[in-house]
């Protein structure tokens, strides 16, 4: 079943929707380049306890 | 070969329905402050009728969707012209290259994808149904004579042209589906379509806005899950063409659902639903009018402008645009079929540019317009007035001989500095008022009570439905009326004493239009 809306609210669901998944992308790529950031400390931290 | 001496003839004549939605564009990169725009490559399938869109409104909006600026169209290429160009005024400023471009609907006829590659054409090949009678709006010019206070003669010293006036615009036609009373209140707020007409639109090979896959070509689509209440409602497909294109809103693929043809066998009781509901705002839907006078020729038979003449001896077109119901009137006579007669407020009437071509009716034969292809005997059936049913005061009407619906939008006419065009004006609706009348036959005086009661009636609503044996439906339901009129007639010939009874109701119930039908409202 389809909802009717006038095309101003239908373009404010989509500018909302929009917003939201490109905070939600940034969210994750943040999440991701932590997760990086981590993993090469942690690996950076093996190498140092190895050397040692 | 035209002969021109040939006169034109009815028989070549049509009045065809034209959509007037909203119409996106793409524009090229062009960036800065412009009072031009031209359509992108993608988008040049398209060709327009020289400056059918003067003053229309268009809004540029930015890639974000967030409305940037409106402006009122001066003038658009014609024909002649492969990539579009729109000249607009005020100017654009700092118009970014990824702006886009919306052209409102009102008296913008809906153009369809060029034919034979290169002739501008409009979605005009549908019909408007079971036309009893039609009159195309006609176009009054003040005379303006003056004295000028220079004596001389006793005949007026000067003389010009005033205002034009386009009015008189009237459909009359029997009712076989009731969209016509989606353009007298003004918005549609559901669609149902059942799942036996419907499939998902086809992904690969499907490009927003303008392209579908070849799975999709000839057929409707529409945004199932949100859709915009005053039209694009459903969107053609014209070959693989999206007509018009597809409303940055309505661009998701796995939202969109293509309607199955009207041949198929499902479509004998299968049917969309669509909720109707007053409009409020000044955003009445509107619809042009294409009327062309052909002179049958064997080839080239809608095609103007074939011999590059200044006057057009082939085929004779002119656009009614910007058409709104002013008022509606339903009636169910005894022993007739439901009939709607509609009186129009036309924004202006366009004639062609000398040496225009164009295809009139987008060159279609009338069984391969839109609303008629396919159409099964069910479809074009009109409804009958023995298939109503009337319900006031909680009680069925059982023994109406006739009744007549009236909605009045009492559109007002305004014109606008900046306008572009002395022929061209705008209808503002203003109060909307709606009077039930109907004379019938009965058992009781309660019909008399009511019209001595003071009180409005709250509690129960008027009902008005009328049904076809396939399932489509017409329904109406109104709230808050009074009787203000019941007159008993004592009859010469002893035969039933009958009553005419008005009532005037306040509004229309919330979601109280339901539409069930097999066409596909465009908007």
């Amino acid at each position: 079943m389809g909802q009717g809306y006038s095309y101003t609210d239908r373009l404010k669901l989509k500018i909302e929707n929009d917003v939201k998944a490109a905070k939600e992308a940034a969210k994750a790529e943040r999440a991701k380049k932590a997760a990086e950031k981590k993993a090469a400390k942690a690996e950076v931290k093996e190498e140092n306890s190895k050397s040692a | 070969m035209a002969i021109n001496e040939e006169i034109f003839l009815g028989s070549g004549a049509t009045l065809s329905f034209v959509p007037e939605v909203d119409f996106y564009i793409k524009k090229t990169t062009a960036t800065g402050n412009v009072t031009q725009i031209i359509f992108h490559s993608d988008q040049t399938h398209f060709r327009l009728i020289k400056d059918l869109y003067v003053g229309c409104t268009i809004d540029r909006y930015d890639a974000s969707n967030v409305l940037q600026s409106t402006h009122t169209i001066t003038g658009n290429s014609g024909n002649s012209t492969a990539a579009a160009t729109i000249d607009f005024t005020p100017q654009a400023e700092s118009t970014a290259a990824d702006d886009y471009f919306v052209i409102r609907g009102y008296a913008a006829p809906c153009p369809a994808p060029a034919q034979d590659t290169s002739i501008a054409t409009l979605n005009a090949d549908n019909s408007l149904g079971l036309v009893e009678s039609a009159t195309f709006p006609n176009i009054e010019v003040e005379m303006r004579q003056l004295n000028l206070a220079l004596g001389g003669t006793r005949n007026f010293t000067h003389q010009f042209k005033g205002i034009e006036t386009a009015s008189g615009g009237n459909i009359n036609l029997i009712s076989n589906q009731g969209h016509w009373l989606y353009y007298a209140l003004g918005k549609c707020s559901t669609t149902t379509v059942p799942a036996g007409i419907r499939s998902a639109a086809t992904s690969g090979g499907f490009s927003a806005p303008f392209d579908v896959a070849s799975a999709d070509q000839a057929t409707f689509l529409h945004e199932d899950t949100a859709h915009i209440e005053d039209g694009p409602i459903f969107y053609r497909t014209i070959g693989t063409e999206i007509v018009p294109p597809l409303m940055p809103t309505d661009t998701t693929v796995g939202q969109l659902i293509s309607l199955s043809a009207l041949s198929v066998s499902n479509f004998e009781s299968n049917f969309i639903t669509y909720i109707i509901n007053e409009q409020d705002t000044a955003k009445l839907p509107s619809f042009a009018l294409e009327q062309s006078i052909s002179k049958l020729e064997s080839t080239n038979t809608y095609k103007t402008d074939i011999d590059s003449a200044a006057t057009e001896s082939h085929t004779f077109v002119r656009v009614a645009r910007g058409n709104r119901i002013n008022t509606l009137t339903l009636t169910a006579n005894e022993n007739e079929e439901v009939k709607m007669t509609m009186d129009l407020n036309t924004s202006a009437v366009t004639e062609l540019d000398i040496d225009e071509e164009m295809y009139a009716r987008r060159n279609q034969e009338v069984e391969n317009f839109s609303n008629r292809k396919g159409a099964q005997s069910g479809h074009l059936e009109p409804f009958f007035f023995t298939d109503g049913t009337i319900t006031i005061y909680n009680q069925q009407l059982l023994k109406i001989t006739n009744l007549t619906l009236t909605i009045n939008n009492n559109i007002q006419d305004k014109r606008f500095v900046g306008m572009q065009d002395r022929g061209i004006k705008q209808g503002i609706p203003a109060q909307r008022t709606y009077e039930l009348s109907f004379t019938a036959l009965v058992t009781d005086d309660k019909l008399f009570r009511e019209f001595i009661r003071s009180d409005e009636e709250t509690t129960y609503d008027i009902t008005l439905q009328f049904d076809k044996s396939n399932g489509e439906q017409i329904k109406l339901e109104f709230e808050n009326y009074f009787t203000n009129a019941a007159n008993w007639t004592i009859p010469e010939d002893k035969g039933p004493v009958t009553v005419e009874a008005t009532v005037m109701p306040r509004g229309l119930k919330t979601n109280g239009c339901t539409i069930i039908t097999h066409a596909a409202l465009m908007g």
